[in-house]
C-alpha cells in the first residue's frame, strides 16, 4: 500500500471525526465545520486527490485529459437536454399548446441524444480503462474542493427584501457589516402570485358579549358547508377589506361567523424585471422567480426564499448570491457522480490496474 | 383508501416474510416468486399512495419505507443475473423491515408537496437514497452473518459497490438541488453533515477493501457505515429536538 493511500485514509478518517464532532450528539458543535482544522483538512484532501489522480493515471495521462474533455461535452449535452426539456414541459404546463411543447422537447431530445452519443462514444473509447475513471474521480473531488474553497473565501450572500409594487428598484445590496455594494443592474418585482391547494378548512366562531367563544370545525361536502342540521353554500363566503380570509356573518343571536382558514400554499412566483445595459444599450430581462428556479443576472443569482403579506402589500424575500467557485464545485459534483458510477459498475474482470 | 393502503402494506409484508422463509428453507424458486408478488403488491401500494398524495409519494417516512420493496426486487434480479449472487431472501428481509416500519408510521393522508419539493431533482434524489440505503442494509445483514460464512462478506462487498454510486448520486444531487432551491449547494445542515459522514465511511471502506492489511477493518467499517445510515435516515428525522432544513421529511 502506498503512503499516498495511507495518507488518504487518514484524511478521510479525520474528516469523519470532525463531521461527527459537528453533528453529535444532536447538533454538536457546528462551528467545527468552518474551523481552521477543517480548512487544513480540506487543503490536505485536495493535494492528496490531485496527487492520487496523477499516480493512478500514470502512463495514460493524455488519454485521461482527452477523456475528461469528452466527458465535459457529454455532461454539457446532458445538462442542456435536461434544461431545455424542462423548459418545454414548463411551457406546456403554463398554457402553451401541448404539441408545441412535445415537438420542442423531441427536437431538443434528438439533438441532445446525438450530442451525447458522439461524445459519450469518444469518451468511452478513450477512457476504456477503469483506473482512468478512478483518477477522474479523484480530480473531480479536488475540483469540488477548490470550488468550495474559492466560495468560502469570496462568496457574498445577502438577504434581500423587495416589495412587489412594480416601483421599488434594487440597485445596491447592504452587507452584514453595513457596507453597501452597488449592483451593475436594477431589479424590480412587478407582481407576486401565490397558488394554494384546494384543501381549505372552515370554522364557525360564536361570539358571546362581543367576545369570541368556542370554535367548531365545519365540514365541506362539495360546494356546501355542513354543521349539524345547518348548511351554507360555499359561494356565500365573501372577502372584505381588512379581513385576511373569506367569511360569512350568520344573522341571529348569538352572532356567529363562518371563516375559511388558509389553505396550504402550493407554489409562489415573483415576476421580476432586471434592467441592464449591454455596451451602452439598455436591456430589459423579464423572468419568473420561483423556489426552484433562481434568476441569474451578471455575476449574481437571486433565489426566492419566502414572502410576507401585510394587507394588500407583499414583500418578496430573496437571497442574492455571488459565488465565483460555484461552477467549479458543481462540475466537481457532476464529475464525482459519473466517475463513481463508471468505476463501481465497470465489469469486474477489468478492475486490476 | 386508508384501509386499502394498510391492507396492501400488510399483504406485501407477509409476502416478503414468505420469501425470507422460502429462502431459509433453500427453496430459491418459491422465494423469488413470493418476492415478485410482493413487488406487484408494493407497486399497487405506490399507486394508491400517489393517488392519495396527488404527487410522487416520497413526502414522509412512511412513503419512503413503503417504496423499499419496489427497488429491492429488481436489485435481487440484477444481482442474480449479473453478479451470480442469490440474495433474494436477504433483500426480502430488508424489505420486510422497511414495511414493518411503514406500518408503524402515521398515514398522513393530507400530505401536500411544498414549493421546495416541486423540483425535477425530488424523485431521483429520494429514489437513489432508497436504493442505496436498502442495499446497504442488506450489506450490513450479510456482514453480521459473515462471521459464520466468509462468502457473505464478498456478497456484502458486491452490494456496497452496487449501491455506493446511488448514495453518491443522492448526496451530490441533493447539493445541486439545494443550489437551485436554497441558493447554496452546502449549508452544513445536520442531515447533510450525517449524509457526508455516511458517504465518507463507505469511501474509506472502498479504499481499504483490496488490502489484506486492513482485512479486520472491513466488517467494522461496514457496520459503522450502516450505523451512520440509520442515524442519517431515521434519527435525524425522527428526533423532535433537531432543527433541520430537511424537517419536512419528518
Amino acid at each position: 500500500m502506498s503512503s499516498w493511500l495511507k495518507g488518504g485514509i487518514m484524511a478521510l478518517g479525520a474528516a469523519c471525526v470532525l463531521l461527527l464532532a459537528g453533528a453529535f450528539p444532536l447538533l454538536g458543535a457546528p462551528e467545527v465545520y468552518r474551523s481552521g482544522a477543517m480548512l487544513l483538512l480540506g487543503v490536505i484532501t485536495i493535494i492528496l486527490c490531485l496527487a492520487g489522480g496523477w499516480r493512478l493515471a500514470v502512463g495514460s495521462r493524455g488519454q485521461l485529459i482527452f477523456g475528461l474533455v469528452f466527458l465535459f461535452f457529454t455532461v454539457t449535452g446532458l445538462c442542456m437536454l435536461g434544461q431545455y426539456g424542462a423548459k418545454a414541459l414548463e411551457y406546456a404546463r403554463i398554457g402553451g399548446p401541448m404539441w408545441a411543447g412535445a415537438v420542442g422537447m423531441a427536437c431538443v431530445a434528438l439533438t441532445g441524444v446525438v450530442f451525447m452519443a458522439v461524445f459519450g462514444f469518444l469518451c468511452y473509447r478513450v477512457m476504456n480503462q477503469r483506473i482512468l475513471w478512478l483518477a477522474g474521480l479523484h480530480w473531480a473531488v479536488a475540483l469540488l474542493g477548490i470550488g468550495a474553497f474559492v466560495d468560502a473565501a469570496c462568496e457574498i450572500r445577502v438577504p434581500v427584501t423587495l416589495p412587489a409594487d412594480a416601483r421599488t428598484e434594487l440597485t445596491e445590496l447592504v452587507l452584514d457589516d453595513g457596507r453597501t455594494l452597488p449592483l451593475e443592474f436594477r431589479l424590480r418585482v412587478d407582481d407576486f402570485v401565490v397558488q394554494h391547494y384546494d384543501d381549505a378548512t372552515y370554522s364557525l366562531y360564536t361570539f358571546e358579549n362581543g367576545r369570541p367563544g368556542p370554535m367548531q370545525p365545519v365540514e365541506r361536502r362539495g360546494d356546501t358547508l355542513h354543521l349539524g342540521n345547518e348548511s351554507w353554500p360555499l359561494s356565500a363566503l365573501k372577502n372584505a377589506p381588512g379581513m385576511p380570509h373569506p367569511f360569512l356573518m350568520i344573522p341571529g343571536q348569538p352572532m356567529r361567523v363562518l371563516v375559511q382558514n388558509p389553505a396550504t400554499v402550493r407554489d409562489y412566483c415573483a415576476r421580476i424585471v432586471a434592467f441592464t445595459d449591454h455596451r451602452g444599450r439598455p436591456e430589459t430581462h423579464k423572468a419568473e422567480l420561483r423556489v426552484n428556479s433562481p434568476f441569474a443576472c451578471k455575476d449574481w443569482r437571486f433565489t426566492l426564499s419566502s414572502y410576507r403579506r401585510e394587507g394588500p402589500h407583499t414583500e418578496v424575500l430573496m437571497q442574492a448570491r455571488r459565488a465565483p467557485g460555484r461552477f467549479a464545485a458543481l462540475c466537481g459534483m457532476v464529475g464525482i457522480i459519473i466517475c463513481t458510477a463508471v468505476w463501481c459498475w465497470w465489469r469486474k474482470e477489468e478492475t486490476q490496474p | 383508501m386508508t384501509t386499502l393502503i394498510y391492507t396492501l402494506t400488510i399483504f406485501a409484508l407477509l409476502l416478503c416474510l414468505l420469501s425470507v422463509l422460502a429462502a431459509a428453507r433453500r427453496r430459491a424458486g418459491d422465494s423469488r416468486r413470493a418476492f415478485a408478488t410482493a413487488w406487484v403488491v408494493a407497486f399497487l401500494l405506490f399507486v394508491a399512495d400517489w393517488v392519495l398524495a396527488q404527487a410522487p409519494p416520497f413526502g414522509n417516512m412512511r412513503h419512503v419505507l413503503a417504496f423499499f420493496p419496489l427497488v429491492m426486487a429488481p436489485a435481487a434480479c440484477y444481482l442474480r443475473r449479473y453478479r451470480a449472487l442469490e440474495l433474494t431472501g436477504w433483500l426480502a428481509a430488508a424489505s420486510a423491515i422497511a414495511l414493518t416500519g411503514a406500518l408503524c408510521m402515521p398515514l398522513q393522508a393530507t400530505w401536500r408537496q411544498m414549493p421546495a419539493l416541486q423540483s425535477p431533482w425530488f424523485a431521483p434524489h429520494v429514489i437513489a437514497y432508497v436504493v442505496s440505503y436498502g442495499l446497504m442494509t442488506v450489506a450490513a445483514l450479510l456482514t453480521l452473518a459473515s462471521w459464520r460464512c466468509e462468502n457473505r462478506l464478498r456478497a456484502a462487498d458486491a452490494l456496497v459497490r452496487l449501491s455506493f454510486p446511488f448514495m453518491t448520486f443522492g448526496l451530490w444531487s441533493g447539493a445541486l438541488w439545494a443550489d437551485a432551491a436554497w441558493g447554496g449547494y452546502w449549508a452544513w445542515d445536520i442531515k447533510e453533515a450525517w449524509s457526508l459522514l455516511t458517504w465518507s465511511l463507505y469511501l474509506i471502506y472502498l479504499h481499504i477493501e483490496r488490502y489484506p492489511a486492513f482485512a479486520s477493518w472491513r466488517r467494522r467499517l461496514l457496520l459503522l457505515g450502516f450505523a451512520a445510515v440509520i442515524v442519517t435516515f431515521l434519527v435525524v428525522n425522527l428526533l423532535p429536538r433537531i432543527e433541520s432544513l430537511h424537517s419536512y421529511a419528518q
